[in-house]
């Protein structure tokens, strides 16, 4: 079978990756802001007897100078890597802007298609492409798409067989002269010539729907109460939506899957210890980490749809009023905003600065930004012993926030100091995404956290279960190799008040996933625990289980629609299963000590090694230590003040 | 003229680019091209929120002071619909709200 390398290629935030998905049935992460894609992605796709490479490259304005690491990406592959066709991707309803990188790509020579993206949007602002003509003038295969929707997608298949087959080359630029100044002057006037002589048109006079909502969103006093608000709301939603639903699962885990099983087991004869271990490291471990698939699905659902819709680049604008007096440009705050849904690609998407100094500085005000996995930890212990959770989850986003901010700020006085570089974006129109996309976007994720909960997280309490069970023969758990470590680590956490050795030992694994505190305190406390064979009358657990699942649902439709937070007052004493245990050996002072500590330390491995990776080895050292006494110090702080 | 001196609410051709920076590049290939005409849509903080067709491109005063434009059009009202705060002077920093028309 034949390969055929199809190269991706065109201004920022055309819809590239869109094509991508759509073509090679892949789930790449796409955006409705300039700089979404920051390193080169592939996808294949088969057609007739050719397996064909897609091969999606960073989104670049022009070739002609480069300003930063992403355009470097593409800029190095297309002048030194081997592909057969280039498909240029254009933003039709910016035509005239995204032909100018095309009359560039003329000058490669290669064989090429230009796809215009985007059909609808032109049709619904007037705009007319005569394709035939521009067919004629390029001479080359010009189709067009819709991303969105995935409408004429498929006809691309057969043009890149048949462009690389026929070796269709486009029309060459004639400049007649070697000085560089006239030569981009020539593309230029040979786009502005090629765009009027295929656009046309009409008139309209009424405002468009990103018009009418930049006037409030953008707007310098409403938009930024705007932004607090759709931020509220994001977080009320995610919260409110999936609480009940996170209460259920826990107690269909409990109070059903667990003895359910338990009878199995006796019903097969099996040995007391596989029961051991699936009451400690299965539900114990696993299973209190599952339980918050839905705040991981509904936070996800919020920040993809944010993404999505074109108003984090508006976000940028705002915020560069009060970012800019910190030294940095309001770009920052994608990566920032980014790392409310995972560090690491927000860490990877620093990769569009154009200053290394830059770089390192927003590198380093990320890991306070709180991910979902810390999310999970602040509304467990949160939900656990404090009456109003939200306000304490609130407080430690801010908390972040700030010392994200005072971070920043130290750096830029001291060892990355220099001169504030200047702000230039370009804002997109508003898009209503697709909610097929969005699920497939949130399924990827839940897909994700499911399968690091099945691999990591159950090594995790496999380990753990194992250092509580060894050496063998020991009467009190605590004389158990996990009770040792716990206990030599504890010196260190003892003075901010997290002496229990339960807890230190659940804070090592901590540093490979923050929800592994969970499950290790699950597969401790479980351990620990005289174990009880509950019998159940399975038609009635089910029965029972069916009317929450009724209730859960009633509950999670009101906390959605209602404006004030329906989780802002719980009553921690009803708190049931491992939430009881943990109560038990935390206090209220111990477990914001406890919290402050998780939000302040460096946020996981799969962080450092991305710093390590994207900064220096150097920055990522200096940060893990630099995180690690910061923490320290504030919890010592809360701790002895309370 | 320079863009960073053109007002809310006015329109400008794009005379010339300032330099052969690399920032002035990227921004040609954003759009922002010679003889092309540019609304100011909003001016807030150091920046300037232009507009052409589709194009809606934000841009710092720095990079604004290295772009040469010609008025072509005076807005009735500069910032009418986004009162912002800027500098008038450059001795003295004085803040007033935009939309209240420019200082004599």
């Amino acid at each position: 079978m034949k390969i055929i390398r199809a190269v991706l290629v065109g201004n920022p935030n055309v819809g590239k990756t869109s094509l991508l998905n759509h073509l090679a049935g892949s789930n790449l992460k796409i955006g409705n802001w300039p700089g979404v894609t920051v390193e080169k992605k592939e996808g294949k796709t088969y057609f007739q007897d050719f397996e064909i490479l897609l091969i999606d490259l960073p989104g670049i304005y022009t070739l002609e100078e480069l300003v930063s690491e992403d355009e470097k990406i593409t800029f190095d592959f297309l002048y030194s890597k081997n592909y057969e066709v280039l498909l240029n991707i254009i933003e039709t309803p910016r035509i005239e802007r995204d032909l100018y990188l095309t009359t560039q790509l003329l000058d490669l020579e290669k064989p090429m298609i230009l796809v215009l993206n985007m059909m609808d949007e032109a049709q619904k602002l007037g705009i007319e492409v005569d394709i035939k003509r521009l067919q004629d003038l390029l001479k080359i295969k010009v189709l067009s798409t819709n991303g969105r929707t995935g409408e004429g997608v498929k006809e691309l298949l057969p043009a890149i067989v048949e462009t690389y087959e026929q070796e269709i080359k486009p029309t060459k630029i004639r400049y007649e002269t070697s000085e560089e100044t006239k030569i981009k002057e020539k593309r230029l006037y040979f786009s502005q010539g090629l765009a009027k002589e295929v656009v046309k048109r009409k008139l309209l006079t009424k405002e468009s729907f990103t018009e009418i909502l930049d006037r409030f969103l953008i707007h310098p006093v409403w938009g930024n109460l705007f932004f607090l608000l759709i931020m509220y709301f994001t977080f009320k939603i995610a919260f409110d939506f999936s609480i009940p639903f996170s209460d259920w699962i826990e107690g269909f885990i409990q109070n059903f899957i667990g003895p359910l099983i338990f009878q199995i087991f006796i019903f097969l004869g099996a040995p007391s210890w596989v029961g051991d271990f699936f009451s400690s490291a299965v539900i114990g471990g696993v299973g209190t980490v599952l339980v918050f698939i839905p705040l991981i699905f509904s936070i996800y659902f919020l920040l993809t749809l944010l993404e999505t819709s074109g108003y984090l680049p508006r976000v940028a604008f705002l915020m560069d009023r009060w970012t800019h007096k910190l030294g940095l440009h309001g770009l920052s705050v994608f990566p920032l905003v980014l790392a409310l849904g995972c560090n690491v690609p927000a860490l990877i998407a620093t990769r569009t600065f154009q200053d290394r100094k830059d770089k390192f500085l927003v590198m380093t005000m990320i890991p306070f930004i709180s991910c979902p996995a810390r999310l999970v930890l602040f509304s467990f212990f949160a939900t656990l012993f404090f009456s109003q959770p939200v306000w304490i989850i609130f407080f430690l986003y801010l908390l972040g926030l700030v010392f994200s901010i005072l971070t920043s700020f130290l750096l830029r006085k001291t060892f990355l100091k220099r001169e504030l570089s200047h702000f230039v974006m370009d804002l997109p129109p508003y898009r209503i995404p697709s909610l097929k996309i969005i699920f497939k976007i949130v399924w990827f994720h839940l897909q994700s956290f499911i399968y690091r909960a099945g691999t990591l997280i159950f090594l995790i309490s496999i380990f753990i279960w194992l250092l509580l069970n060894l050496p063998p023969g020991i009467q009190k758990v605590e004389d158990s190799l996990a009770g040792k470590i716990g206990k030599t680590i504890g010196v260190i956490f003892s003075p901010i008040g997290l002496s229990d050795w339960r807890i230190t030992t659940s804070l090592i694994p901590a540093f490979l996933a923050r929800e592994a505190i969970i499950s290790t305190m699950g597969v401790i406390l479980l351990e620990e625990k005289t174990k009880e064979i509950k019998e159940i009358d399975l038609k009635e657990e089910a029965k029972t289980q069916i009317l929450d699942l009724i209730k859960t649902f009633k509950e999670a439709f009101y906390g959605f629609f209602s404006l004030w937070p329906q989780s802002l007052s719980l009553n921690p004493e009803e708190a049931q299963g491992l939430k009881k245990e943990i109560s038990k050996i935390l206090t209220f002072k111990q477990a914001l000590s406890f919290l402050i500590f998780l939000l302040i330390y460096n946020s996981c491995l799969a962080t450092f090694v991305t710093m390590w990776k994207e900064g220096s080895k150097r920055l990522a050292f200096l940060f893990l230590g630099y995180s690690f006494a910061l923490a320290w110090i504030l919890a010592f702080i809360i701790y002895c003040l309370l | 003229m320079l863009l960073s001196e053109a007002r809310c609410g006015e329109k400008v051709r794009i005379k010339k680019l300032l330099g052969e920076e690399a920032i002035l590049r990227k921004i040609e290939g954003m759009g922002l091209r010679k003889e092309m005409i540019f609304e100011i849509i909003q001016r807030c903080g150091r920046n300037i929120l232009l507009k052409n067709g589709e194009n809606r491109l934000a841009v710092s005063n720095d990079i604004a002071k290295k772009i040469e434009v010609e008025l072509i059009e005076k807005g009735e009202l500069p910032c009418k619909t986004s009162p912002c705060f800027e500098k008038t002077t450059k001795t003295k920093p004085k803040w007033r709200w935009c939309f209240l028309g420019k200082e004599e």
